[in-house]
């Protein structure tokens, strides 16, 4: 399998994360699933770098973390979009879409 | 609100450290069980599947201390170590702590003193009722090569200041005089 650089556009995958929990609390390994899944392969979150994250937007207040049960029986930290995370997600798209706009523009130019 | 909201998270983390550590190290090693376990159903051996995991993962306690920073107020936590280790290391050298600690309190009271007495010499405004509308008056001589060019005002010119006088509420006149005190009776030296 070709891979794309693992480094994901800095900043981005505060908002990848946001989206992954938009329907259905997550595990760690699920969010990073998640992402890989929706990306169609394209994009892997390096694992470690998956949890500063998370706890940066637990401590911003857009999600909220609670110990559940996995799938297969054990125990793993879920996290929750809170109404703050909703609205931070929608901010954040309407910023990468302006963004990645100006950015085509630019490249599509004569 | 986010900044307020991560503020006082990070806040309460300081309290809170060792709980959250053993938290976030359980919440790391069920995710490398969960990575461990997907690389054995994908037919790794146990040890080949765990050592996988881990570098899927990535530097697991560097990591861990880049977690850390996003929970606990690490500056806060930076800084009482720093005092705890500024007390132990004062209370090894007695000698040094005590003059150091002599040489601030002399410098401190020194200060202290200096400014009371300023204070009250002249920054406080005189205690009097309306003591922003009080001046002294003063006569002015304008002879060229004249030396003591602020006079005592004449009693003649103050009696003439009084009766004309439109410009203030009221004026006195004060004399200086400086005489010795005594009992009743002559001096004597015992």
């Amino acid at each position: 399998m070709a891979k794309e650089k693992p480094d994901l556009v800095y900043g981005t995958l505060d908002m990848l994360i946001l989206k992954a929990l938009q329907h259905d609390p997550r595990h760690g390994l699920a969010i990073a699933d998640r992402i890989q899944q929706m990306s169609q392969d394209i994009l892997r979150v390096e694992q470690g770098s998956l949890y500063p994250a998370l706890y940066r937007l637990e401590a911003q207040g857009w999600i909220k973390a609670e110990w559940g049960v996995s799938d297969n029986n054990r125990k793993a930290r879920y996290y929750k979009l809170t109404t703050a995370g909703r609205k931070q997600l929608a901010a954040e798209r309407e910023h990468w879409s302006r963004i990645t706009k100006g950015i085509n523009l630019v490249l599509s130019g004569a | 609100m986010p900044r307020l909201h991560a503020w006082l998270h990070r806040l309460l983390g300081l309290f809170q450290k060792k709980s959250r550590d053993a938290e976030m190290a359980e919440e790391i090693q069920q995710h490398l069980d969960l990575l461990t376990g997907r690389n054995i159903a994908a037919g790794m051996s146990a040890s080949d599947a765990r050592n996988t995991a881990l570098r899927q993962f990535g530097g697991v306690e560097q990591i861990k201390e880049t977690a850390r920073e996003q929970r606990v107020w690490m500056w806060a936590d930076e800084f009482l170590r720093d005092m705890r280790f500024g007390a132990r290391m004062l209370a090894k050298v007695p000698g040094f702590t005590a003059v150091a600690i002599l040489t601030l309190a002399l410098g401190i009271g020194a200060n202290t003193a200096i400014f009371s007495v300023i204070d009250s010499v002249l920054l406080k405004p005189l205690p009097y009722p309306n003591a922003d509308r009080l001046v002294v008056l003063r006569e002015h001589v304008r002879q060229p090569g004249y030396e003591h060019d602020q006079e005592a005002v004449t009693p003649g010119d103050f009696s003439d200041w009084s009766k004309r006088n439109t410009a203030f509420a009221g004026m006195a006149g004060i004399v200086p005089r400086s005489f010795d005190l005594t009992g009743a009776g002559p001096a004597s030296s015992d």
